[in-house]
C-alpha cells in the first residue's frame, strides 16, 4: 500500500483531542491550531500532523474570534515543544451543519494559512464527520485525503 | 539501451525545498490506519455488503422522502427569512412561530431580508431599528426580498423588527454590531522599525484613520503621524506602521472612522544607528541615536579592548541626536571591531571596524 499517497497524515491522539476540544464547545464553534511539517518521500508531497493547541475564543454557533494573546501564547509554546515543527494549519467546528469552508473560513485560510502546505480540518463532532482543506491555485479550496494512524 | 546511454548523467530536477522534511509517513506493522479518507475501494465494498448498515440507510432514506413529502404537500405559510453578509447565520421562522436568534455583523454590512409571506410577496414590509432602551434610531420601508446597508448607527445590540403593516411585528431579532479592534504585530519598537495594524470589524464605507497619538485621546488630531485607509469587505484592515522619529516612551495607535474608534499602546524604545559598519581612511562616520527623552544628555562610548572613548551629546526635541566623528578618532587602535554604547540606557551595542590598508 502506498501510505505516501494519502495527502495528510495525522495520528489518533491528535483527533480525539481535537474532538474532545469541539464537544466541549458544544454548539458553539472553537477553533485551535494543528502543528507539524511538510513532508515528501517517494516524490510525493504530504503533511504530517503531530500534534494541535485549542486557542481561546469568543465564538457563537455561527462564528468564531480568536483572542491575540491566545495566539501568542500558543506560538510560544509551539516554538518551545515543537522548535522542527511549525503551524501547519487549523482546525475550527462546525456543529451540525457538515464539512465545508465558509467565505469566512476562507478568508482566513487565504489570509494566514496560504502556504501550499497549509491545511483546514473541519470537525462536525455532532455529525461525527471531519475533513482536511487546502486552497486550490485558483483560489478555491478541496479536500484533501487523510489518513489517520495508531500505534499498535 | 547501450551502456554510455546508461551512464548518461541524469538532469536532477529535484529541488531543494526548505522544511520539507524526507521522511516515510507512518507505516504498518508499527502503525494501524484507523480512518481513511476517501477509503480505498476494497474497503468501501466490504463495507457495502453490511446487511445491517444497509437496511439502516434504506430506513434513513424512506424517512426523509416521507419528511419530505409531507413538507411538499403542507399548505404555504409564512416564512421569512434574515440573512446578513457577513456572517452565515440563516435564520427560517414561521409567521406566529417567530425565534430569535442573534447576529453579529460589521457596521456598513448589507442585511438581505428574504423569503415568502404566504399570498402577501407584493406587500412591503417596514423595518425598524431599536436600541435595547427601545429608542428607534431607524425606520423604513422595505420589499420582502430586499436588502439594506447598515450604516449610520454606533456599536451595540440593536433589535430589529419587521411589520407586515405598521401595526403587527412579525418578526423580532437583536443584531449586534461589533466594535472596531485593533492588535498590533509587536508592543515594543523603535524608530524606523515596522508595525503592523490589524484592525476588525470597521465601518466598511468609511475611511479609516490611524495615528500615533501620546495623550490618550480618543480622537486623531490634526498632527504630524496619520494616514487613512479602506477596510474590505469583511471590516478587516492592515496596515504596516513605520514609527516616525519619536521619543521614548508609551504610546497609542488610534484607529478611528470618525464615529467608532479603536486604540492599542506600544512603547517607542530607544536604538543607535551607524551610517556605515566599516569606517574608511579619511572619512567620517555617523553615529545616530533614536527614541530617547527629549533633551536628555547621554554618554556615548566607542571600546574595544584598548581604547576607551567618550563623547557628551544632548538629545533633540523628538529624542534623535547625531554624532559626526573622524577616523582618527574613531580608529586608534587598529581594524576593531569597536562597539558603541550609550552609558545611560541599556540598548544593544552597534560595531564598526576600520578599514587599515
Amino acid at each position: 500500500m502506498s501510505w505516501h499517497q494519502y495527502q495528510v497524515h495525522t495520528f489518533d491522539h491528535v483527533m480525539h483531542g481535537v474532538y474532545k476540544e469541539c464537544r466541549k464547545g458544544g454548539d458553539k464553534e472553537v477553533t485551535g491550531m494543528l502543528i507539524g511539517r511538510p513532508c515528501v518521500w517517494n516524490g510525493k508531497h504530504y503533511i504530517l500532523i503531530k500534534d494541535f493547541f485549542p486557542l481561546a475564543v469568543d465564538s457563537s454557533q455561527v462564528h468564531v474570534t480568536v483572542l491575540p494573546e491566545s495566539i501568542a501564547e500558543a506560538m510560544a509554546k509551539v516554538s518551545s515543544q515543537y522548535p522542527e515543527d511549525l503551524v501547519i494549519g487549523w482546525y475550527h467546528s462546525h456543529p451540525g451543519y457538515g464539512l465545508f469552508l465558509s467565505d469566512t473560513d476562507l478568508f482566513t485560510q487565504r489570509l494566514i494559512f496560504r502556504e501550499w502546505f497549509n491545511v483546514a480540518l473541519v470537525v462536525d463532532h455532532l455529525r461525527n464527520e471531519h475533513g482536511f482543506f487546502a486552497l486550490t491555485p485558483e483560489g478555491g479550496y478541496y479536500r484533501m485525503s487523510h489518513i489517520v494512524w495508531r500505534k499498535t | 539501451m547501450s551502456t554510455s546511454e546508461k551512464r548518461k548523467p541524469r538532469l536532477v530536477v529535484a529541488r531543494d525545498e526548505v522544511g520539507v522534511s524526507r521522511q516515510p509517513p507512518p507505516n504498518p506493522p508499527e502503525y494501524e490506519p484507523i480512518d481513511v479518507w476517501p477509503p480505498p475501494k476494497e474497503w468501501k465494498r466490504s463495507h457495502e455488503r453490511q446487511p445491517a448498515r444497509l437496511l439502516a440507510v434504506s430506513v434513513a432514506m424512506l424517512a426523509i422522502l416521507v419528511i419530505a413529502l409531507f413538507l411538499y404537500i403542507r399548505p404555504p405559510t409564512a416564512i421569512l427569512t434574515l440573512t446578513t453578509t457577513v456572517t452565515t447565520t440563516v435564520t427560517t421562522t414561521e409567521y406566529g412561530h417567530i425565534s430569535l436568534n442573534a447576529s453579529k455583523v460589521v457596521l456598513g454590512s448589507t442585511i438581505e431580508i428574504v423569503g415568502h409571506i404566504a399570498n402577501k410577496q407584493d406587500k412591503k414590509i417596514k423595518i425598524e431599528i431599536y436600541d435595547m432602551n427601545g429608542k428607534k434610531h431607524r425606520s423604513f420601508d422595505l420589499q420582502i426580498n430586499g436588502s439594506f446597508r447598515l450604516v449610520g448607527l454606533t456599536s451595540g445590540v440593536y433589535i430589529i423588527k419587521i411589520n407586515l403593516d405598521d401595526k403587527k411585528v412579525i418578526y423580532e431579532t437583536n443584531l449586534t454590531i461589533l466594535k472596531p479592534t485593533i492588535t498590533l504585530s509587536k508592543n515594543e519598537a523603535h524608530v524606523d522599525d515596522y508595525v503592523t495594524v490589524f484592525g476588525f470589524n470597521f465601518n466598511l464605507p468609511q475611511p479609516i484613520t490611524i495615528c500615533i497619538d501620546r495623550n490618550n485621546n480618543t480622537q486623531c488630531d490634526p498632527g504630524e503621524y496619520k494616514d487613512s485607509i479602506l477596510a474590505d469587505q469583511h471590516g478587516f484592515l492592515s496596515y504596516k506602521l513605520k514609527i516616525p522619529p519619536i521619543s521614548k516612551g508609551n504610546y497609542t495607535i488610534l484607529a478611528s472612522d470618525g464615529r467608532n474608534n479603536a486604540s492599542a499602546t506600544f512603547s517607542v524604545k530607544p536604538h543607535l544607528q551607524l551610517n556605515s559598519t566599516v569606517v574608511k581612511k579619511d572619512k567620517r562616520l555617523n553615529i545616530t541615536g533614536y527614541g530617547f527623552d527629549a533633551n536628555q544628555s547621554l554618554t556615548i562610548q566607542v571600546v574595544n579592548e584598548k581604547q576607551l572613548l567618550q563623547n557628551e551629546v544632548r538629545t533633540n526635541q523628538d529624542g534623535s541626536f547625531t554624532l559626526t566623528l573622524d577616523y582618527s578618532v574613531l580608529c586608534k587602535s587598529g581594524y576593531g571591531p569597536y562597539a558603541v554604547k550609550v552609558s545611560q540606557e541599556n540598548i544593544e551595542p552597534v560595531y564598526y571596524t576600520c578599514e587599515t590598508t
